[in-house]
């Protein structure tokens, strides 16, 4: 599983509309910025391939959304579930 | 932007709580030429955690969604682990020992038996700069070859001509902080929202705070950058250089040059019998009146009503321009490149804040490690030519070489170089961190002249972090250090290292 924090920047006018439509997003959630044109976004998904195609796809298309950027994103639970861990020595 | 950061932080760790005991190092990513600062979370030695850097000056705490993925790079099962050689066509792997002693066997044979031009280099924006300069001193200071090349050869050499042949050195003189200060923004042949994120998200910010910012796109494509914009230029692919004659001569039908600026700073030259000749203001407004706005709509496609806005906007300045690949990598590219200087330099749209021809670069490094370094065949560090023998001297003198290594004439550019490879005139090549055999043109010769089993088969080492489409044709297969395993210093875009 992996777990981002992101931000997505708005459209000022219509910001509370697309915050429920993100917040429709399966695997996101908003949550108040200090500035207006932004809305904090945490999104929880299976793997990273995952979240990368919610923000990229999901996220930036919804209506009123201009951009969408991570900040901060943990990966350890998908690196432990042995997929990507396994090296030939 | 650190309030934003540390929000987005407390809600995943509220989430996950995972947190516990992990150590946090300064890095820089290392996928494009943004240059975001980020902050790598790791637990021992495996990476678990990624964000942006809060104090990074220019990025501030903001990485795009490549970045999710830099932790995952590192540890993949995919990546190369062992030197391997190859033995009638299979790979076996050998010691480091072994693998050092062929390569600098075949690298030796080859430069006694057909001397110093036999050999090659290859190199990469990827390379850590550290990685470049070394390669250019042994290659150029030490056994005595100007071919020495690298993949920005394929992207950034149309502004690299530019800004050369426009200002007289190469590298832009812009810097993100311009961002700021404009009040026109150019995106010429940019996908900024999706290649350059964070520098998007910028230049969103700034329109969002200050609503008389105006952007021009500039590209076939309608791609995510065309919603912000206030006009899109959408030309028949290709004929963009139209587009710009025309805004010129708009600019300078309708009075809006910087007649002042043009008098102490601008020469306007043609080139007659393969020679730059002056030809002055004069010579440069009649060739530009065979390109009105209703010519180069009959050529490009693009509305003349589109074009006069254009160029109306790019007028209200302070004016900055981005551009990228859509402008580099063609065909008249530096011509491309030298029609966005003329807009600036006719306007007096440079060198004040907010104020800047900009050519983004698409490659963490191709500024800092090929660009500064001199990392290509007719160059040597730091804007330094092989072609003056002051230069050469200097470095000599620099590097400890014998006077008179470093040889005046450039040597084999990219695709000369493959060429020479093909033909088993390159006896021995070393390719450091990039893929030519999948991203070079006219590719099946290239893939041949690496790989193809043939008699005095040129010998070919690879560098690299994982397998690609030119290890699998290589002769010899080392492991490349990736980004968090090595130290080293990225230049980015706005040349800060």
């Amino acid at each position: 599983m992996a777990i981002v924090g992101a931000f997505a920047r708005v459209e000022v006018s219509g910001r509370d509309a697309t915050c429920g439509l993100l917040d429709a997003i399966e695997g996101v959630s908003t949550f108040e910025l200090e500035e207006v044109e932004k809305v904090g976004l945490l999104i929880e998904a299976a793997d990273l391939d995952a979240v990368h195609g919610l923000i990229t796809r999901d996220v930036r298309r919804t209506r009123g959304v201009l951009g969408a950027w991570p900040v901060y994103a943990n990966t350890e639970d998908e690196l432990a579930d042995g997929r990507a861990n396994e090296q030939e020595d | 932007m650190a309030s934003v950061a540390g929000v987005a932080c407390q809600g995943a760790l509220a989430a996950g709580n995972r947190d516990d005991k992990v150590q946090w190092s300064k890095s820089v990513c290392r996928f494009c030429g943004t240059g975001c600062g980020v902050m790598v979370g790791h637990k021992g030695d495996k990476l678990v955690a990624l964000r942006g850097d809060p104090k990074h000056p220019t990025t501030k705490g903001l990485v795009c969604a490549k970045a999710l993925f830099l932790p995952k790079i590192v540890q993949s099962p995919d990546r190369l682990r062992h030197p391997m050689v190859r033995r009638n066509g299979r790979y076996e792997r050998i010691s480091w020992d072994d693998a050092m002693d062929l390569m600098a066997d075949k690298f030796t044979d080859a430069i006694k038996t057909h001397g110093a031009d036999s050999v090659a280099f290859y190199g990469s924006g990827q390379a850590m700069t550290e990685e470049s300069y070394l390669a250019n001193m042994l290659f150029k200071g030490g056994i005595g070859t100007n071919n020495v090349e690298g993949n920005p050869r394929l992207c950034m050499a149309s502004a690299v001509g530019g800004y050369v042949s426009t200002f007289g050195k190469d590298e832009p003189m812009g810097c993100y902080d311009d961002i700021w200060h404009a009040k026109t923004i150019f995106l010429v042949g940019s996908n900024t929202a999706e290649c350059h994120p964070v520098i998007f998200d910028q230049i969103l910010a700034h329109k969002q705070k200050d609503r008389a910012v105006n952007i021009i796109v500039l590209d076939p494509r309608k791609s995510p950058v065309a919603g912000s914009a206030t006009v899109h230029l959408d030309p028949i692919p290709g004929y963009d250089l139209a587009v710009l004659h025309s805004m010129a001569h708009c600019i300078i039908r309708d009075g809006y040059h910087d007649t002042g600026f043009i008098d102490k700073n601008v020469q306007f030259k043609v080139v007659k019998d393969g020679k730059p000749a002056k030809v002055g203001f004069d010579g440069y407004v009649e060739f530009l009146e065979g390109f009105t706005p209703e010519r180069a709509e009959m050529i490009s496609g693009v509305p003349a009503e589109k074009i006069e806005e254009a160029a109306r906007l790019f007028t209200h300045g302070p004016t900055l321009s981005f551009w990228t690949m859509g402008l580099n990598q063609r065909t008249r590219g530096v011509w491309a490149n030298n029609l966005m200087h003329n807009l600036h330099l006719i306007t007096g749209q440079i060198g004040k804040p907010g104020a800047s021809p900009f050519s983004l670069t698409g490659q963490p490094n191709a500024c800092g490690g090929v660009r500064d370094t001199g990392t290509l065949c007719h160059i040597l560090p730091y804007g330094r030519s092989v072609k003056k023998a002051g230069d050469r001297k200097a470095m000599e003198k620099l590097w400890g070489s014998t006077p008179g290594t470093i040889p005046s004439k450039p040597g084999l550019h990219t695709v000369a170089m493959f060429k020479a490879l093909g033909r088993d005139e390159i006896k021995a090549m070393l390719i450091l961190t990039t893929n030519p055999g999948q991203s070079m043109p006219n590719l099946h010769g290239v893939r041949d002249a690496i790989g193809k089993p043939r008699p005095n088969k040129p010998f070919v080492a690879v560098i690299d972090a994982y397998p690609t489409r030119t290890t699998e044709i290589a002769d010899l297969v080392l492991p490349a250090a990736m980004w968090s395993e090595k130290a080293g210093v990225f230049g980015m875009s706005e040349r800060r290292y």
